[in-house]
């Protein structure tokens, strides 16, 4: 009864709206672009070819385009931007453009569309319908007020029609056949319908920059294949837009993506395809981009089973490989499971982070990057402070100085279009141009500025030595041949080592000696530079810096300052525990499903006592009273909320932090575990705290089959207790001021004083009168004095010293 | 409030090392004696400008060369430090402070060596502190925190 009642509403609205116009996709059609016409289709024939699948053709004359790149893409941007009053003047009584699908094709490319690849029902693993059932019944039903369903040719979308099963994907290809075949760059589309997310609708330029990427792909020879998320079929932005249980990814993700690249590569013929893929998802879209990453995909596992069964139905296009080239993913899921799925083994990746990511990704990246760091694979990392939750496609790369995506571009072409490479230029140089951060050892800033970085950078440099990298590999003898960094004047060579990361991509320079504070130094990349591929930079590459700064430092251990004991310490299940266990004399961590059987444990220190001067670090140490029997990774976390161990249990245990400050792995040669708790401990002192408060929770990523026990206070050996442990900088020198005695008159003085820590601060005072660290004395003899707060260790002290100004 | 302190420790040394291992000695806490300072010597003494060490006779022994040299104080430590430029201490004092009354334990330097001083801050102006030295007949001006 009630699909006949639906049917009628259906059938009579459809008719009162018989009268409105059709909504149609738009197909820009670029026409001269400034790279060759790729395609065997005449224009007329492609038109014809499109208005046929029901496209708005719009033509687009780039002869007054610029026939650069990225000029070129910026262009399209914001012709992208106003594109909507483009079309706009295309609609009428019987066509509207649909404004989320909007299509860009090179003259010579055509489009083709909703192409079916993956099917839920068919293809998907037992239980995938089940659940989008359950979710009908449990959500929809309660929110939307529609009857309960007990099979799945009951549910509907809101509209009245069917359930699309399928996933589908749309290809922007070479039309026709040609013998020279080209490259794909493969999207993960993160909304529905599948373009949306390059709707010129979107709001800001951040968000519809994202275009340059199918822009800049398209115009220099690529195709371009935009596919759905493996969506919960009734979340789709086109239906019932439920975003809650708005994915199947976690039990499909791997099998859809998949099918993806195997129907890709079962129909290169058909779309002019050469089988060299690269692929870029962002948001929900990053699983997709992180787990085809891996060539082994085809033997992975779904990140979740229904009921610990795995899927054994037959899947779409066999026969072919699942593998692809070169990846970006970023900000979603996919780049948080990086330390999970990414290893030494897959292709070269690309990630990226925005500090206004809305998902609280920024907060997220230490742990991605210290894990691509560790794995040591070729990676590209993208820092990008003045973005959120988008792609690289706005802004310069703070590290290197260069466009994010320029450097992104440059980094696909390597491993998309091999042949066109014949040279194997410089990707990029550190320190970068212009940087003003150099120190004698050549060390230079590497990422934005403090304020702008996450809490917890999980130990990850901020700086970064003399580097020169690039895309093609090289042997470190041929570098530590050819590659010279030199004084610019007289050209003297300075002596030091290369080593090299990244699979011998990237080349570090480390001077044996220090360098001359102010002096300019340049590191030379001669055209001589013979990669293992046999190919020379296109052109000697020279770059000049000067050195600004004393060693930066910071990195000296220390000197344990003092040795804290928990005021409180215990652990507990995350649900259902409802007895303390503060008098245990260990403390558990285990990660597991079941929320009564996952362990957190918590410590707190009393850190009233503790100044922030001269601190160079702090760890916890935990030692472990039971051997575990493979490596275990604990994230520890900063709490909010008072506790006590004596009362802590599941239902009032503490509120955990956005993101895990340290990430220590325990192995079974553990014996003490360290958690570098300095950044988290300074906070709280600049905070005014008087405890530090820390969880460690074991990962999701984690063997549940790992207890991990380390003692805890009321451990009954004394030594093995919990402790912090306060390092700081050993400074046996005297606080002295550096600047020199005798002045010229007019010519600004620096005053400038070393100090035991960085963090001492200073006031200067010119003959009785306080003033800054640079002065302009007149001549004669003047009496300088500096007052330095050297905290509660070293006190207060006054140094005077004259200078003679003539 | 640190013009209150009282100096325990004097040391003066040519040598960056000449105080150093030397035991400190309690200097007693005794009230220091206002009588016996010769106001005469005393009124003279603090019209000196110099930071250094004065013997009886207000004869320089030790004295802050400007060009050469750099003054200390550390306020935690009550340690006053005249050194050069090499970074070598000429003249150490380490001080401790007990109301007005102010004690030095040890001496040693140019061409005074004193230990177990009783001294008398006579002036304080600025960053500048006059001290006398009761037992020994000597007069120190030292940089102090104003």
């Amino acid at each position: 009864m009630k699909r006949i009642c639906i049917s009628l509403v259906f059938l009579l609205a459809g008719f009162l709206l018989a009268a409105e116009p059709v909504l149609k996709p738009v197909a820009f059609y670029l026409k001269n672009l400034p790279g060759p016409r790729i395609g065997a289709l005449s224009d007329a024939q492609i038109k014809a070819d499109l208005e046929q699948k029901g496209f708005i053709f719009i033509e687009v004359d780039c002869s007054s385009f610029p026939t650069t790149s990225p000029e070129l893409e910026d262009a399209l941007c914001n012709f992208h931007k106003n594109s909507p009053s483009v079309y706009a003047e295309y609609e009428n009584d019987e066509q509207a453009a649909d404004s989320r699908s909007v299509f860009y094709v090179p003259e010579g490319y055509t489009v083709t569309k909703d192409i079916p690849v993956w099917n839920i029902v068919d293809h998907g693993a037992e239980g995938s319908v089940q659940r989008v059932m359950d979710t009908w019944n449990k959500e929809i039903v309660d929110i939307f007020g529609v009857e309960p369903v007990t099979s799945a040719d009951q549910m509907y979308n809101q509209d009245g029609s069917p359930i699309d099963w399928w996933l589908r994907i749309d290809i922007i290809h070479p039309s026709g056949s040609i013998a020279e075949k080209v490259p794909t760059l493969l999207n993960f589309s993160s909304n529905s319908p599948r373009f949306y997310p390059f709707s010129p609708l979107q709001s800001g330029d951040q968000i519809l920059w994202r275009s340059m990427f199918p822009f800049g792909f398209m115009a220099s020879g690529y195709a371009f294949v935009n596919v759905d998320h493996c969506y919960n079929p009734l979340a789709r932005g086109e239906t019932w837009k439920y975003f809650d249980r708005y994915t199947l990814e976690d039990w499909n993700g791997l099998a859809a993506v998949t099918a993806y690249v195997r129907y890709l590569k079962s129909h290169l013929e058909d779309y002019n395809l050469n089988g060299k893929i690269g692929v870029m998802g962002i948001s929900k879209a990053s699983y997709s981009a992180v787990r085809i990453a891996d060539p082994d995909n085809a033997n992975g596992s779904e990140h979740s089973l229904f009921n610990n069964t795995p899927n054994t139905k037959p899947q779409p296009w066999p026969g072919v490989d699942s593998k692809v080239d070169v990846a970006y993913a970023a900000a979603g899921n996919g780049t948080r499971r990086i330390p999970k799925y990414y290893n030494s083994a897959c292709v070269p990746i690309i990630t990226s982070a925005g500090k206004t990511d809305q998902y609280g990704q920024w907060d997220a990246y230490p742990e991605v990057v210290s894990h691509l760091n560790t794995v040591d694979n070729v990676h590209l990392d993208l820092w990008m402070e003045e973005l959120g939750h988008t792609y690289p496609g706005k802004g310069i790369d703070y590290a290197t100085g260069e466009r994010r995506y320029v450097l992104f571009k440059r980094f696909f072409d390597h491993y998309l279009k091999p042949d066109a490479a014949t040279a194997a230029d410089v990707f990029y140089i550190l320190p970068k141009e212009g940087a003003t951060t150099v120190d004698v050892m050549g060390v230079s800033r590497y990422l934005p500025a403090d304020n702008y970085l996450p809490a917890a950078m999980l130990g990850i440099s901020k700086t970064a030595p003399i580097t020169v990298r690039f895309l093609d590999k090289f042997d470190l003898s041929e570098i530590s041949a050819k590659i010279k960094v030199v004084e610019s004047e007289g050209g003297a060579e300075v002596e030091g080592e290369w080593t090299a990361s990244m699979k011998g991509t990237s080349f570090s320079f480390t001077p044996t000696a220090p360098l001359t504070k102010d002096a300019s130094y340049e590191i030379m990349v001669p055209v001589s530079l013979t990669s293992i591929d046999g190919h020379h930079p296109s052109a000697e590459v020279v770059r000049t810096f000067v050195v600004k700064q004393d060693a930066s430092g910071g990195n000296a251990p220390g000197k344990l300052s003092a040795k804290i004991s928990p005021s409180d310490d215990t652990y507990s299940a995350v649900a259902k525990n409802t007895a303390p266990k503060g008098e245990m004399t260990t403390l558990r961590m285990r990660y597991s499903t079941y929320g009564d059987w996952r362990f957190d444990s918590y410590l707190k220190f009393d850190i009233s006592g503790i100044d922030t001067v001269g601190l160079n670090s702090a760890k916890v140490f935990l030692a472990l009273s039971a051997a575990i029997s493979g490596n275990i990774k604990v994230n520890f976390y900063t709490t909010e909320g008072e506790w006590s161990e004596s009362t802590l249990v599941s239902a009032n245990k503490p509120t955990f932090a956005s993101a895990p400050f340290d990430a220590p792995v325990a192995t079974p040669e553990t014996s003490w575990m360290e958690v570098n708790v300095s950044t988290v401990l300074r906070q709280a002192i600049e905070a005014g705290k008087t405890s530090l408060s820390i969880a460690g929770r074991v990962p999701d990523s984690e063997d549940s089959a790992i207890n991990l026990y380390v003692y805890s206070k009321e451990a009954e050996n004394e030594e093995l207790r919990p402790y912090l442990a306060i390092y700081k900088d050993v400074y046996e020198g005297p606080t002295t001021i550096k600047t020199a005695r005798s002045q010229t008159a007019g010519s600004p003085v620096k005053l400038e004083i070393a100090v035991a820590y960085e963090t001492e601060s200073v006031s200067w005072y010119v003959d009785g009168q306080p003033c800054g660290d640079t002065i302009t004395p007149a001549a004669g003899l003047h009496r300088v004095k500096a007052v330095v707060d050297g905290g509660a260790e070293r006190g207060k002290e006054i140094i005077v010293k004259y200078i003679n100004v003539e | 409030m640190k013009k209150y302190l009282i100096f325990i420790f004097m040391a003066i040394a040519l040598a960056a090392t000449a105080s150093c291992g030397k035991e400190k000695k309690d200097p007693g806490k005794e009230p220091v004696p206002t009588d016996g300072i010769d106001a005469e010597k005393v009124a003279a003494f603090i019209l000196l400008q110099n930071e250094g060490v004065y013997d009886g006779e207000l004869t320089p022994l030790l004295l802050f060369n400007p060009l050469q040299h750099e003054l200390v104080y550390n306020v935690k430590t009550s340690r006053f430090i005249i050194r050069n430029d090499a970074l070598e201490p000429l003249l150490t004092v380490d001080l401790e402070a007990d109301g007005e009354d102010v004690y030095a334990v040890e001496v040693n330097g140019g061409a005074a060596v004193t230990s177990s001083s009783r001294m008398k801050l006579v002036k304080s102006q600025g960053d500048t502190a006059w001290l006398w030295d009761l037992d020994n007949n000597l007069g120190i001006i030292i940089l102090k925190d104003n």
